[in-house]
């Protein structure tokens, strides 16, 4: 038993080296959390379906004694001081928390590069993207470093990434996971996410970290089921909507290929397919850059450099500590997604952009209402594309933005979404399944449907 | 085209320095970011639903009204940022400090 962990850890570090998918790996605090687990399961002390499962967290997520950065240099060194709710949870289900995971700098990226330390690389070819913004954690799972991972989906950061790598990828509802001890990039529209090879697997670590957190404002308090028990359920006669008007262009054709595979599947199986169309959803992109940045422009201002992280000593005033510091320890995109903000929160501007965003944000919120009084889930490719090359799109910011049509208009309403492998060609392709309010059960039965007909 | 002047102010605004070619580039990333947006608005606000915002309290089932100071790493808000989802007064007064 001792050497089996010791040379799980020899193999990950191995693999590791080839892919960049952490930050820290905390050794001993790992080693300790899978003896105990194996001492309970000898005797018969099992505490949850996570207990002894292999876990990692993202670096936007606290976990006591660990250092905690976000991707970023103005957080190099800090150590955070309390669990975020979530690690709390995993704690107490007896999970093994491996270490924090590798991604883009706060949370800001699609692909893992804007990132000041290194690049995640794609278990499916090392040349090409995870994906983001938690491209470690996606990497990781998809080559088997450990079993299950949490992300933060603020756009699609979760959805994306697991598209890419080839594995699930699920977004809870807003508030069905607490936020507390989470690094804020946009609060309005941040989620925990949850990564694994199987929706079986996803399932059992949701049922064990969701639900009502009093030190979390905008948890909801309704009860959390036990999503494990409730997959495998009878798919025919539920109804699936897929989107008219949301099919872009510059769609892969293999990605098509694979979503008609899925459809002509659905058809056979009974299942309803219905046609909607939801017409701000094209705003979206626009609408999430305007929301998003404003929320982090608010959320970053706290880096000053002195109440944690990295300081740029000088001897000139306080407003020249501020400026030195977050000038030389913010990323280029980060700085990016703070001047927009700033701008479109400015009085000139601030009717004609945040005000406008709002309010489209609301019509696309009733538009989904709308849709699903007539379906139960909607279905649409998760990204435009397949992983691409590392540094084809890193000084390319806005076509970058692009890739992110399909997810961001599940996190501006907060709904559930989930991305599930359906193919390879090359490299992996996902489809995407957005569900009610609340509904993951409905949402995680359709991925697990079809990752279990994919495999026929 | 988003003026340099601008952008220099929205970055002292920020507290962060920046040199002259960095804020050409900025700019003109802006410049194709914002192009993009223009988009929105083109949605003429052409009834009352249009007007309203989505809050906070239509979001989250649980939204509380009163002011609540959670304190911790990233949940600091008021009222108006239940509202409105961003603090207020850096909207309000922000150019003007």
């Amino acid at each position: 038993m001792k050497n089996l962990f010791r040379e799980y850890k020899e193999g990950m570090l191995r693999m590791e080296r080839e892919l960049g998918c952490f930050f820290s790996v905390d050794e001993l605090g790992a080693e300790n959390a899978f003896y105990q687990s194996e001492f309970r399961r000898c005797n018969q002390q099992v505490r949850s379906s996570v207990d002894g499962m292999v876990i990692a967290l993202k670096d936007m997520i606290l976990c006591k004694g660990l250092p905690v950065c976000a991707g970023s240099r103005i957080l190099e060194g800090y150590i955070a001081p309390y669990d975020a709710t979530v690690v709390s949870r995993l704690k107490s289900s007896g999970a093994i928390i491996m270490g924090k995971l590798n991604q883009d700098e706060f949370a800001m990226g699609s692909s893992g590069e804007n990132n000041p330390y290194k690049v995640s690389r794609n278990p499916w070819g090392l040349e090409r993207v995870a994906g983001g913004s938690s491209s470690g954690s996606a990497a990781a799972v998809a080559a088997d470093i450990i079993k299950g991972s949490l992300g933060t989906d603020t756009g699609g950061s979760v959805r994306q990434p697991a598209s890419f790598c080839g594995i699930v990828g699920f977004k809870p509802s807003y508030g069905r996971v607490s936020r507390y001890g989470i690094i804020s990039y946009a609060s309005s529209l941040d989620q925990i996410g949850v990564f694994s090879s199987n929706v079986k697997d996803v399932a059992r670590i949701l049922e064990n970290i969701a639900g009502y957190d009093e030190k979390d404002l905008t948890s909801i308090n309704i009860e959390v089921p036990r999503y494990s028990s409730m997959l495998g359920r009878e798919v025919k006669g539920i109804k699936v909507g897929i989107l008219l008007n949301f099919l872009p262009d510059e769609l892969d054709e293999e990605t098509k290929r694979f979503f008609d595979i899925v459809v002509l599947k659905l058809k056979q199986n009974h299942v309803e397919l219905v046609s909607i169309t939801i017409p701000y959803i094209e705003s979206s992109i626009s609408v999430y850059y305007i929301l998003a940045t404003a929320e982090a422009s608010s959320n970053l201002a706290r880096y000053d450099g002195l109440r944690y992280g990295q300081i740029y000593k000088t001897d000139f005033n306080l407003e020249q500590v501020y400026k030195k510091t977050r000038s030389a320890f913010l990323g280029e995109e980060v700085k990016r997604r703070i001047l927009l903000g700033n701008y479109v929160l400015s009085s000139k501007h601030y009717d004609n952009y945040y005000l406008k965003a709002q309010s489209i944000r609301r019509k696309i919120r009733d538009e989904f209402e709308k849709a699903f009084e007539k379906v139960d889930v909607i279905i649409c490719p998760t990204t435009p594309t397949k992983a691409y090359k590392i540094g084809d799109k890193l000084h390319r910011p806005l076509e970058m933005y692009l890739g992110d049509i399909f997810t961001v208009p599940v996190n501006l309403i907060g709904l559930p979404g989930i991305s599930v492998p359906i193919g390879c060609k090359d490299f992996p392709i996902g489809l995407q399944i957005i569900g009610k309010y609340f509904d993951e059960a409905m949402v995680l039965n359709l991925a697990h449907w079809v990752q279990e007909v994919r495999k026929e | 085209m988003i003026d340099i002047s601008e952008i220099e102010k929205l970055f002292l605004l920020s507290k962060i320095s920046i040199g002259r070619d960095e804020l050409v580039s900025y700019s003109a990333t802006l410049d194709d970011m914002l192009e993009y947006m223009e988009n929105l608005k083109r949605i003429k606000a052409d009834n009352e639903e249009m007007v309203s915002v989505l809050s906070l309290n239509e979001f989250c089932l649980n939204s509380r009204n009163e002011y609540d100071h959670l304190g911790d790493f990233g949940l600091k808000c008021s009222k108006q940022y239940l509202d409105g989802f961003i603090r207020a007064d850096k909207v309000f007064d922000h150019d003007e400090r």
